[in-house]
């Protein structure tokens, strides 16, 4: 059988569409993660100045990331981690240089969370993270993943 | 004819795995592992390193030190008359010591001092080809500083910084991009510097306590030296850099008013050799 010029067009138009949407998943991107932790934000950011800059990254799910991060004794801080998985499972903390966590009130949302810090000491502290996926419904079947995207944003007082 | 619709097919089918590979190869390109620098032992936090460290904004150390004092910061302004520029690599450093004081200007409520500023950071952004990026911040700088909304103003600087950074590695100007944060950060710690100096306390010298920061700094300056084996003006700010680490030390002790004095020494020559043509 000869494919009409229709049928190829049709088929190079099809392909060409898959082309461009190469299993991108429907929300994936740092700008999204972002705007998940400055969602977050909103809630506990009352009386802080919030960094406009911000950190961002891709990981697998279930990976460790760390960030090492100064922060000045005097200052009290809170740091938001936003990701782009809705099945995404964050844990999220600060540590000192020795390994003790320093992070105390947390806020959270499907999407983010939000621990706060009041240095006892000006220095280098390290915020620990991994985005797991939740457990899948019964029932449900949900395409895992490669990786997601994070975003770290912070506010001081 | 058969043969032709199956060439096609493979074609296709090759390109969107290139795609997938592609698209999945730069989704993980901003990871790196790396060791940590300094004494931070990074085995206890078993991971991948995305970033050595965020830098503080100056406006974060000014913030403390309001609470332990009432710094005179209109005193700590100085414009500085600065020539033309054509390296890059001197663009950048300035760029960020002009943001710097932008920072300095918005915490001594300078509407005068911010506009001018506003409008260097403009003309140095153009030099940089990032006018496009960087015009919008600009033009919120020097609206919201006549109405004298500071707020607005400080954050529009760190937007800056932010959109600068962006656009310089997106531009696959990593070095320049931190140039800028070096620029910035030597003139920030020369006005805090200062300001200790002048009422010394062991509270307010803790601030100081930034040893990594200055080992990160090292690194990329490192680096950037390595691109860029001819600029004499970056060797010096290594040097200095090396100079205000050993200083500082480990960060395990306070530093004395001496020690305080000597990092507002280094970083006020190390902003003088940025400002001027040698």
């Amino acid at each position: 059988m000869n494919p009409s010029p229709r049928h190829t067009r049709c088929l190079l138009a099809a392909l060409f569409a898959t082309l461009l949407c190469p299993l991108h998943p429907a929300r994936a991107s740092k700008g999204d993660a972002h705007d998940e932790a400055m969602a977050l934000a909103e809630k506990s950011r009352k009386g802080f100045k919030v960094r406009e800059d911000f950190w961002s990254g891709t990981c697998k799910p279930g990976e460790k990331k760390t960030v090492k991060i100064q922060l000045f004794k005097g200052n009290e801080y809170w740091f938001w981690l936003g990701s782009d998985e809705d099945f995404g499972d964050i844990s999220f903390d600060v540590f000192d240089t020795d390994g003790n966590k320093v992070s105390s009130e947390a806020t959270s949302s499907d999407l983010a969370k939000g621990v706060r810090i009041t240095p006892a000491r000006t220095g280098t502290y390290v915020a620990v993270f991994t985005i797991a996926l939740k457990p899948t419904p019964p029932g449900q079947k949900i395409e895992k993943p490669a990786k997601i995207w994070w975003a770290l944003a912070y506010g001081w007082k | 004819m058969k043969f032709h619709r199956h060439s096609l097919s493979f074609l296709v089918l090759t390109a969107v795995l290139l795609g997938n590979l592609l698209w999945g190869a730069q989704a993980q390109a901003p990871a790196t592992n790396k060791k940590g620098t300094g004494d931070v032992d990074l085995s206890k936090f078993p991971g991948e390193v995305m970033e050595d460290v965020v830098i503080p904004v100056p406006s974060e150390i000014f913030s403390v030190l309001e609470k332990l004092g009432d710094p005179d910061w209109k005193r700590e302004i100085s414009v500085r008359v600065t020539p033309k520029f054509s390296d890059r690599i001197d663009i950048a450093l300035l760029l960020g010591t002009v943001v710097a004081d932008g920072f300095l200007a918005v915490q001594a409520q300078d509407s005068k001092t911010v506009e001018t500023i506003g409008r260097k950071v403009l003309e140095l952004s153009k030099a940089l080809g990032l006018q496009d990026a960087v015009l919008p911040h600009c033009n919120t700088i020097l609206d919201s500083a006549k109405d004298k909304q500071w707020e607005t103003v400080r954050r529009e600087f760190d937007a800056t910084q932010h959109t600068v950074r962006l656009t310089m590695e997106s531009m696959k100007d990593k070095a320049l991009a931190e140039c800028v944060s070096v620029g910035g950060w030597l003139a920030g710690t020369q006005v805090i510097t200062s300001v200790i100096t002048k009422h010394y306390t062991a509270d307010k010298a803790e601030l100081l306590n930034q040893p990594h920061l200055v080992e990160y700094f090292r690194a990329s300056m490192k680096k950037a030296i390595a691109h860029l084996p001819n600029s004499d003006k970056l060797k010096l700010v290594s040097t200095g850099l090396k100079h205000i680490q050993d200083v500082m030390g480990d960060g395990s002790a306070t530093l004395d008013k001496e020690s305080v004095e000597a990092i507002h020494r280094i970083t006020s020559e190390l902003v003088a050799t940025i400002i001027s043509k040698h």
